[in-house]
């Protein structure tokens, strides 16, 4: 076996080591949030850390993303179930202030679950 | 260089295998829609891409249940509470009635600790409504008149549509089952326009139908304390026709010095149940599974067992009040770890 052959292995290994991590592992943690409300339908990376101002009928909903995880951190319902339902971030989550009709889904990653029960 | 061919195509193959094992397990085959119905977010997820005309008939469908077993406005259920303010006599409409007849024996089996009678004690605690949400419990004196007037769907007589109670002033709220009832209705209508493959999630209280293409539908089971480290209590894979429902003290409730008072009344004392932080059962009726999971919650772990027993229910978990875990054989036999995600 020459060098170049030595070279080359090592390269076609590095290719597999990554074609691995590509394909076989995808993340479980979702990548985007589709965040819609009545009039307003928002696309959210969650690699970008960001926050947005979402309008319903009571009023603004904020949501944050941090590291890869979304949550509700304020909005104008009584019950603050949204807020209280903390950061999301697997594929397959959903989070909803009812009375302000906003919701948010999480995808993109492989969802180890297809729905969770609460 | 012939060795290095070779490589690169043993390299190709296995790129274009990994990309057919992902292929056919990607999400994209499943199509996801969100509505809001029955006091909650509502997700419909069909494997592969449904007929656009099915969910317009899903919303509808959902529409006319939440009018008709709301406690608020002017639907069947809200007038018949109205008849009751004044008469210990009603009649129960047609659209009501089976609904009626299904709560009131699993009111009896589960010894009081599932009732629709409580509508008065709920609206008291402000749990019926978002405009009545309160930040301190009621006066002790005011729970106490509202246990003593209520009437219990129990010790109801009930025949055909003829409804006849000890006292005047009831008010019946099936937020305890009604949710389910829609859910089994809905996922029968999904059943009719030739949708197999199927979950319904009304705000985490779930029914499948069918399987995903690659796979059983999987569900995770939220953890009643989540933390950084942990927000999945444990996961499970759910067959045809199955429904999952958890009860928890999580969601609905305030904090008053201290302590936290959830929406999750114990028809007996008229307070807050104090034995557990969230229950979960599994059964093919969705309706069962939702008036259960209320019932196994309220019973907390000693009674856990023979409540369940007389529901009729073999599969469930209880997490109680110190966070401890209880749960059935069946149930034990089918969870798997959650990782920490």
């Amino acid at each position: 076996m020459t060098r170049a052959d030595q070279l080359l292995l090592v390269i076609l290994l590095i290719g597999i080591g990554m074609l691995f991590r590509l394909y076989w592992t995808p993340p479980r943690q979702a990548t985007q949030a589709v965040v819609t409300g009545p009039q307003q339908r928002l696309d959210l990376d969650l690699s970008k850390n960001t926050r947005v101002h979402v309008h319903g009928p009571l009023g603004d909903s904020t949501l944050e993303v941090v590291d890869g995880a979304v949550r509700f951190v304020a909005s104008p319902c009584r019950h603050q179930i949204c807020v209280r339902s903390g950061w999301h971030h697997s594929a397959g989550a959903v989070a909803a202030c009812v009375p302000n009709r906003i919701s948010v889904v999480l995808s993109g990653g492989q969802s180890e679950f297809d729905a969770i029960s609460y | 260089m012939k060795q290095a061919l070779i490589g690169l195509v043993l390299c190709a193959i296995l790129a274009w295998g990994a990309w057919q094992q992902r292929g056919p397990h990607s999400d994209t085959d499943v199509t996801q829609r969100e509505l809001f119905a029955l006091g909650t977010l509502i997700q419909i997820s069909i494997a592969g891409q449904p007929d656009p005309t099915v969910m317009p008939q899903v919303q509808d469908a959902l529409t006319e249940l939440e009018k008709r077993w709301s406690v608020l406005g002017d639907g069947d259920l809200a007038q018949l509470n109205q008849q009751l303010l004044e008469s210990t006599r009603a009649t129960v409409p047609a659209t009501l009635q089976a609904g009626f007849s299904a709560a009131q024996a699993l009111c009896q089996s589960s010894g009081g600790r599932f009732d629709p009678g409580v509508g008065d004690l709920v609206k008291l605690w402000g749990f019926d409504d978002e405009d009545h949400f309160r930040d301190s419990p009621p006066p002790k004196a005011e729970i106490d008149a509202a246990l003593a007037q209520r009437s219990s769907l129990c010790e109801a007589s009930l025949n055909g549509d003829s409804l006849d109670l000890p006292r005047t002033h009831a008010r019946f709220d099936f937020g305890a089952s009604a949710k389910g009832r829609a859910v089994d209705e809905v996922i029968e209508l999904l059943r009719g326009l030739d949708i197999h493959n199927t979950i319904v999630n009304a705000g985490g209280d779930i029914k499948v139908i069918g399987r995903r293409p690659d796979r059983a539908w999987r569900i995770g089971i939220r953890h009643p304390r989540p933390d950084q480290g942990q927000t999945m209590l444990a996961s499970l894979e759910v067959g045809d026709g199955e429904a999952i429902f958890t009860s928890g003290d999580y969601e609905r409730y305030f904090i008053h010095d201290g302590q936290r008072y959830h929406h999750i009344l114990d028809p007996r004392t008229g307070y807050p149940a104090g034995h557990s932080q969230s229950a979960t059962v599994i059964h093919s009726s969705a309706e069962l599974a939702d008036a259960a999971a209320t019932a196994l919650f309220v019973a907390g772990a000693e009674d856990a067992a023979a409540v369940m027993q007389a529901m009729g229910i073999e599969t469930w978990l209880l997490i109680d009040a110190n966070g401890a875990q209880h749960a059935s054989a069946d149930m034990l036999a089918r969870l798997s770890p959650a990782n920490a995600s």
